[in-house]
């Protein structure tokens, strides 16, 4: 978890760095948890069978639920004072299916000032514990950091 | 015709390009809830007290506590059911499954497509505004920009793209979204 007392301001950052990766395994319960917490209910998030007709190896995390997993992993980077201004854009490669783990991981790849922001552009991906390949991404999440003025 | 072309017919899909599908703005089932962003927060197991707090939102420039940017996909869904229409559960299949509601309603044109099935491929939102307590999500416009019939390992289809435009109840803009999924019907020999 993050330490919400701390603040990473704009001075600070170096292009290159990678921020703290985060894992999201993904049983069952998961997913249907999910589903009732963002009203997705489309079958292939919550029931195989459904997946499987369509051509899924099981079911498989919705969009919301992965572009959360990356919110949450940038938002315990930019800390309190950070802004999130953009996501994407960013290809859903393959399904992050059930009985697997996603690993979020991301990185800094430039950092600029443009009409009194600051900005931070973060390289995210989604990677599958099981085939450890890229599952969602590589993709950009802007974000702003204060300065230390 | 190379192994990777479409078979099907995109001619009616094709004719959607650049108009509207919405025939009025589409609101979502539910306004922004305490209750709903904790629900979310707790899946993902996200600490954050701008979410949660808002005493710190406050300090920090927001309203108040906000929802996390992505939860923008949960308040803009349509309600699965409302007083009025008659029951939806025509089968107790344990696979019959339902739309939401705007999905051939009269809010929305669905998309016409051969496909009858589908999965997200690529997205890109650009977040304007956060999403206070009790605030609207409103697809303002909703719009099919691409159509790219292609096969695929799982099927015969086409990746569609949409950009879609919400606003609060204010008619502020929310959010701008970009979305291209594949549309498809399965190969035969995937279940």
């Amino acid at each position: 978890m993050a330490e919400w007392t701390q603040q990473r301001y704009w001075e600070d950052v170096r292009e290159g760095e990678e921020i703290s990766e985060v894992l999201f395994p993904l049983p069952i319960q998961r997913m249907v948890m999910e589903a009732g917490a963002v009203y997705d209910f489309h079958a292939i998030h919550h029931n195989r069978d459904v997946a499987q007709t369509g051509g899924a190896r099981d079911m498989f995390a919705n969009t919301t639920f992965l572009v959360g997993m990356w919110e949450r992993a940038v938002r315990e980077w930019i800390g309190l004072g950070g802004g999130i201004r953009k996501v994407g854009p960013f290809p859903m490669r393959t399904f992050n299916t059930a009985g697997d783990t996603v690993i979020v991981r991301g990185k800094v790849v430039r950092k600029y000032q443009e009409d009194g922001n600051r900005f931070v552009e973060l390289e995210m991906q989604s990677v599958s514990k099981k085939t450890g390949g890229i599952t969602v991404g590589p993709g950009t999440f802007l974000v702003t950091l204060p300065s230390r003025g | 015709m190379t192994s990777s072309e479409s078979e099907l017919d995109w001619t009616e899909t094709r004719k959607w390009i650049g108009r509207n599908l919405l025939t009025r703005p589409r609101k979502g089932a539910d306004p922004v809830e305490r209750s709903t962003i904790r629900r979310q927060l707790e899946v993902l197991e996200m600490d954050c007290p701008l979410h949660y707090d808002d005493e710190v939102a406050k300090r920090y420039g927001y309203n108040g506590i906000f929802a996390p940017y992505h939860m923008l996909m949960a308040y803009f869904w349509p309600p699965w059911w409302k007083p009025g229409i008659p029951t939806r559960w025509t089968s107790d299949d344990p696979n019959f499954w339902l739309r939401p509601l705007s999905e051939g309603e009269e809010l929305k044109v669905p998309t016409p497509t051969p496909g009858t099935a589908g999965f997200v491929t690529d997205v890109e939102v650009e977040f304007l505004q956060p999403l206070y307590v009790g605030d609207r999500v409103i697809a303002a416009e909703d719009k099919l920009v691409d159509v790219n019939p292609r096969k695929t390992r799982v099927g015969d289809g086409a990746f569609l793209t949409h950009e879609v435009t919400y606003v609060n109840q204010r008619g502020e803009v929310i959010a701008r979204w970009r979305m291209t999924s594949y549309s498809y019907v399965p190969n035969p020999q995937q279940r």
